[in-house]
């Protein structure tokens, strides 16, 4: 007797499946910095970046190919969000068994940078991944946030003639980069 | 003659609603609609039928009954919880013994607030209440922001499944509609089509005061509101306004936080069968100091409505639905018929059940017996409710809270005969004869309404009596 075999390529390759099943993009082991550029368009653009120190490369590199960042910091955040093409985000935590983001809203990091702009990027780290709902919803923190919201893939509706139309109020394209080796 | 197109019409509670005959036979002929029908039931069923057969479903379905009928036997401790975890995150809470106290107490607070323009995410409790007549009778503006809850009140008409609110429109019926809306040709393109009401919808959502809401579920034990949605609407509608109302039925409360890691997968499988929908928004109360987003007021009107008569009779269990669909889905009679026809606000056999016991056995009374107890929705149903069981229970309870003097006649009369034998031989030869007469069925005068569409079975040459003694004649 054998041990079965360990789930093919870990959480991070679990998630991606997923996430791809769900409509959204991955990159597995692709740079944050260069798929940023990449989804952002060409510049100048407006794209909105969230409060995180793991962010700020990022923030500088579009900033530097001539984006017009946006941070929350910034007193017109919320107005210049409506405009933007892009909207970048880390997460609370990545459920692999969905393809889904535990996205935790703070002063840092705004409901809107992941809701108002068409494209939404999530940077998933090693440590964010888990396998199940149950296993992200543990990792909710005490006193818990005003709002939290779990991603799974664009915006999305069949409201008109039953089929699927993508983006229609939320991001209607989601890319998430994802770490190369996670458990 | 009722069309199906009246039939579709918003029509407010106490409004005269047409006969289930005639509302039953108006959707019969309209072809568009049967076609959205089949459609609808195969591409939810087929979604459902492989996000069920997963691994851990059925467990996770045992564990769901479970937390349902649980949380529906504590239901009064579970909504004191629930009040004083949703008061301690600054949350504002309120009571509304009936849909119009409801209707009332939320126009109320918008008119304190200075509410002129409100935006709501799909909600069938504000359906069940009427809420947009009662916030348009107070000069303010709702709008409602789901695709297909946006579509159906542009129409002026009411949703006809509850979770695909638009299911009866055809693409070339929204293509007409946005045109007038835009004052100019839409392309009759589905993303043009989706792509107007979203830069519409951004309008709405930028300049409201007010955002309203249901739940699908409300934690007991964090306050936790919990919104299941895939447009994104719901996120907009609680992020965006200063003012966030949510009305949730009292139903809707769970015991624990950690029972959203059944349920809310439960739920989705159920509904559209998807793993999770696109987002699940968990929300705690209003922003925090520094937040950039979110209301700054947050209410929750519990509304009960004729549900904790419930608690303690035979109908408790019903209780427990949790709003997926799946039995409308999978029903025969919805199929063929679909949600307008069953002139309530829920439509399908969780409908046949809820609209009576919600609002009295006389506006509700022929929707039990217009189901074909065939079971289906209580072998789909993800916790747990015999359906097909309690529309029998109601069959019963309508019959004694309105005993028709006729039919019991009739009845009696029936039971009296055939507990003689002479008299069941003689009606058996009696029924015998009238093969002579086809179609018969129709034309008997009391149940001329019954044999409409029916044909009595052809009855064989002899009756089982007559053979009988023939035959032993015979041997003998």
């Amino acid at each position: 007797m054998t041990d079965p075999p360990p789930a093919e390529g870990g959480l991070a390759a679990r998630f991606a499946d997923e996430l791809t099943a769900a409509d959204g993009t991955p990159h597995v082991g692709a740079e944050a910095v260069t798929v940023a550029l990449a989804v952002a368009g060409a510049p100048p653009t407006t794209v909105a970046v969230d409060d995180d120190p793991a962010l700020e490369p990022l923030a500088d590199a579009l900033a530097a190919a001539g984006h017009t960042v946006r941070r929350p910091q910034d007193p017109t955040y919320r107005a210049d969000l409506v405009d933007a093409a892009l909207g970048v985000t880390r997460c609370a935590a990545a459920i692999a068994d969905t393809g889904t983001l535990m996205l935790v809203f703070d002063p840092a990091h705004p409901r809107s940078t992941s809701l108002l702009p068409r494209v939404h990027l999530a940077v998933v780290h090693d440590a964010d991944l888990v396998g199940s709902l149950g296993e992200a919803l543990a990792r909710v923190p005490t006193p818990p946030p005003s709002a939290l919201t779990f991603v799974t893939g664009p915006s999305r509706s069949a409201d008109i003639e039953q089929i699927l139309t993508l983006g229609v109020h939320g991001p209607a394209r989601v890319h998430v980069v994802l770490p190369a080796h996670a458990g | 003659m009722t069309t199906s197109g009246e039939l579709a019409h918003h029509r407010h509670p106490g409004d005269p609603l047409p006969p289930l005959r005639d509302r039953v036979e108006a959707t019969l002929h309209n072809v568009e609609l049967r076609g959205a029908l089949r459609v609808m039931a195969t591409r939810f069923n087929d979604a459902r039928e492989v996000a069920i057969s997963a691994p851990g479903i059925a467990a996770m379905k045992e564990r769901g009954t479970a937390i349902r009928a649980a949380g529906v036997q504590d239901l009064r401790a579970n909504l004191a919880r629930a009040e004083v975890s949703l008061r301690g995150l600054g949350v504002q809470v309120h009571h509304a013994g009936t849909g119009a106290e409801a209707a009332e107490l939320i126009a109320d607070l918008a008119e304190a607030r200075g509410v002129r323009r409100a935006v709501k995410s799909k909600s069938m409790a504000t359906e069940e209440i009427d809420l947009n007549y009662h916030l348009e009778q107070r000069g303010i503006h709702v709008v409602e922001t789901d695709l297909g809850e946006w579509i159906i009140q542009k129409a002026s008409e009411r949703p006809s499944h509850i979770i695909a609110p638009a299911v009866h429109k055809t693409r070339p019926q929204i293509t007409q509609l946005f045109s007038d809306l835009a004052g100019g040709d839409l392309p009759d393109e589905r993303e043009e089509l989706c792509a107007f009401a979203q830069q519409q919808l951004r309008g709405e959502f930028l300049t409201a005061d007010l955002g309203i809401s249901g739940a699908n579920f409300v934690c007991a034990d964090t306050g936790t509101i919990v919104l299941v949605t895939n447009e994104g609407n719901g996120r907009l509608t609680t992020s965006l306004p200063r003012v966030h109302v949510a009305l949730v039925p009292v139903e809707k409360v769970l015991a624990h936080f950690a029972d959203l890691a059944t349920m809310v997968p439960l739920l989705i499988r159920h509904a559209t069968g998807q793993q999770l929908t696109s987002y699940v928004t968990m929300i705690h109360g209003p922003r925090r100091d520094g937040e950039l987003d979110g209301p700054d007021e947050v209410h929750v009107v519990f509304l009960d409505a004729g549900r904790t008569a419930l608690l303690g009779t035979p109908f408790e269990s019903m209780l427990r639905c949790i709003r997926c669909g799946a039995c409308l889905n999978v029903c025969p009679v919805y199929g063929t018929i679909g949600g307008h026809a069953y002139g309530g606000v829920y439509p399908g056999p969780m409908g046949a059940v809820l609209t009576p016991l919600l609002s009295g056995l006389d506006e509700g009374s022929e929707l039990p017996g217009a189901t074909s107890l065939c079971g289906a929705c209580s072998a789909v149903c993800p916790v747990g409710i015999p359906l097909a069981d309690l529309l029998v229970e109601l069959r019963a309870a309508v019959a004694s809270h309105a005993p028709r003097r006729t039919r019991r006649a009739f009845f009696a009369l029936w039971s009296r005969a055939w507990s003689s034998p002479v008299l069941y031989r003689w009606s058996a030869r009696a029924a015998n004869r009238a093969r002579r007469w086809p179609r018969l069925a129709r034309r008997l005068p009391v149940a001329r309404a019954w044999g409409e569409g029916r044909d009595l079975p052809a009855p064989v040459p002899e009756t089982f009596h007559d053979w009988w003694r023939r035959d032993r004649s015979a041997a003998r």
